[in-house]
């Protein structure tokens, strides 16, 4: 399985990870054109400061108890074989109770109505994290392991 | 071993997939009432024919016998004999079991008013409810509700998109009481009646007048105003199905108690989803409740305790709902509707870059999270729910939170935790 290795002191807010999730996702063009008209155009990560002014970027875990999979009262959500917790947008019905468990604030609500949630799917069938890859300062590479325990990212 | 499981809804079904991972050659049997698995929080859907019975499905129809678990349906529970570990069923058949699990859920309680029960008068807890609705609906013009919690208003609200005339009776001042305070209450209530959806508050039903034939004809309430109807569905208030275990000696009270192993006062039975009854982790009242992920939770600890795990929920709350109705959303963390006096109502209200109107009401005691309710975007909800049932320190964030200057700012998204 391949994980996210993140050095957040390498982090400057950039939010190129941002950008580079929502275009992918959307079918934008380049981060210089993302889709932002399409219903699920927001970015499946974030940048924030946390509660001691030090920049945190925050992604999906793909817990092994991903309590979004949990609170899923419709199957959009599950966990596959691959590791991945991802959402199939047929069944998702916007009910959002996975974006009121998830305890990193990755079940995230779509922003234009319509109703659907967004998160990461560790860009599944694509051949390297579009995330990863948008990074100018290798604050995110990609790792290759055998072990699919301990969800998709490592934090440094 | 020989695993024998009652009800085949959240609860249930989560309790079979947990012992099938932990217990390969285990003899899995749920039976149920319902035919087949689907999400019950859809059923609103169905009976206003926004969805079908098909669509809520959960599972395919092979998934039990692929997963080695006998699953039938159409069956209801009759005795629980715990002295020699025999449960039977409706249908005659007497099932042995090692261990049991009850996941039985809750029926609707029709109010204790004349005329209530009839023709054309539906609960909705299941499939039957839904479909029954769905097909009734389209031979009248009027639907009564009596009850505005969840499943009242979310029904209200899609019945009333599918052009009826729908009309909600509630006891308490406002939607949702048991979730909503007073400023979202009215926000609530002022998107159903933009809706179309007519509104009575404070003034419960007195009866229902019904015609020679028995369908109804109107709903009379206290003030001896009368709502026409020709459909009455009763959204107000459930009874967990937890009789038959009382019966056998199982120790209950609103539901069938469990420790937060979810076993129950007799051993090697269980008991997961809406038929509990628990000390809420949050409020430390001991409770029912209905809420889905607490369902699937308490079904995935049953599971591993009835294969010999010591599987514990170290959190074990009811007390929160996700709230979808036309478009606006809303989610309500802790007790929001009976917060103690102690404790300080933060409200934070500005409009998002979508032009929607955001609304967050924290209740704390000092810089302790104790109750949330946020409105309009619910991004980052988890983390008010982590904050709240881990007591977490908050002042930085309100801090944070009230530096925004709404008015002066003009837009802000309020979504810093």
């Amino acid at each position: 399985m391949r994980k996210k290795l993140i050095d957040r002191s390498k982090c400057v807010g950039c939010k190129n990870c941002e950008l580079a999730c929502i275009t992918i996702h959307c079918d934008g063009k380049n981060p210089f054109d993302p889709n932002l008209d399409s219903s699920i155009a927001r970015a499946r990560n974030k940048v924030e400061l946390d509660n001691g002014g030090l920049l945190f970027p925050e992604f999906c875990r793909h817990c092994d108890e991903p309590a979004c999979v949990e609170a899923c009262m419709s199957g959009a959500l599950t966990k596959g074989d691959d590791g991945l917790v991802v959402c199939n947008h047929d069944y998702c019905i916007g009910c959002f109770m996975c974006v009121m468990s998830c305890p990193y604030g990755m079940a995230r609500p779509s922003v234009k109505n319509g109703g659907k949630m967004i998160k990461c799917d560790g860009c599944r069938g694509r051949k390297s994290m579009a995330c990863v890859d948008a990074c100018p300062q290798r604050c995110l590479t990609e790792i290759e392991t055998d072990d699919r325990t301990g969800g998709q990212i490592i934090y440094k | 071993m020989k695993y024998v499981i009652i009800g085949g809804s959240a609860a249930g079904i989560s309790a079979a997939k947990t012992i099938r991972e932990k217990d390969a050659a285990g003899e899995i049997t749920v039976v149920c009432r319902d035919e087949f698995i689907y999400s019950r929080c859809q059923l609103h859907l169905v009976a206003a024919g926004a969805s079908t019975a098909e669509r809520i499905r959960l599972s395919t129809p092979d998934w039990a016998g692929r997963s080695g678990i006998s699953l039938l349906g159409g069956r209801e529970v009759v005795k629980l004999d715990p002295g020699i570990h025999q449960i039977s069923f409706s249908d005659g058949w007497k099932a042995p079991y090692d261990r049991l699990l009850i996941a039985t859920g809750s029926r609707t309680i029709f109010p204790p008013i004349g005329g209530v029960r009839g023709p054309m008068t539906y609960g909705l807890r299941d499939i039957d409810d839904a479909v029954a609705i769905n097909r009734a609906r389209s031979s009248v013009r009027n639907i009564v509700v009596i009850g505005a919690g969840l499943i009242g208003i979310e029904l209200a609200a899609e019945l009333a998109r599918s052009g009826l005339k729908v009309s909600v009776v509630e006891i308490a001042d406002r939607p949702l009481p048991l979730q909503l305070e007073s400023i979202c209450g009215s926000k609530c209530a002022k998107i159903l009646s933009d809706a179309g959806v007519d509104l009575h508050f404070l003034d419960p039903a007195r009866m229902v007048h019904r015609s020679s034939d028995g369908t109804p004809i109107c709903v009379e309430l206290v003030s001896g105003r009368k709502v026409p109807c020709e459909l009455l569905v009763c959204a107000a208030g459930v009874k967990t199905n937890s009789e038959f275990a009382a019966e056998a000696g199982v120790k209950t009270g609103g539901g069938i108690c469990i420790d937060s192993h979810c076993r129950t006062s007799l051993p090697d039975i269980f008991a997961a989803g809406d038929v509990t009854e628990f000390v809420d982790s949050v409020s430390g009242v001991s409770q029912t409740t209905a809420i889905w992920p607490t369902a699937v939770r308490q079904g995935k600890i049953a599971g591993a305790n009835m294969v010999g795990e010591n599987a514990s929920l170290n959190i074990n709350t009811g007390m929160k709902a996700a709230i979808s109705l036309l478009g606006t959303h809303a989610v309500s963390l802790g007790p929001v509707t009976s917060p103690d006096r102690q404790w300080h109502k933060h409200v934070f209200i500005g409009t998002d870059s979508q032009g929607r109107e955001n609304c967050k009401i924290l209740y704390a005691d000092g810089n302790i999270l104790k109750a949330a309710l946020l409105w309009g975007d619910v991004t980052n909800a988890g983390l008010y729910h982590e904050a709240i049932v881990n007591r977490r320190d908050i002042s930085a964030d309100l801090e944070c939170l009230g530096s925004f200057d709404a008015a002066k700012r003009g837009k802000e998204t309020l979504n810093v935790l």
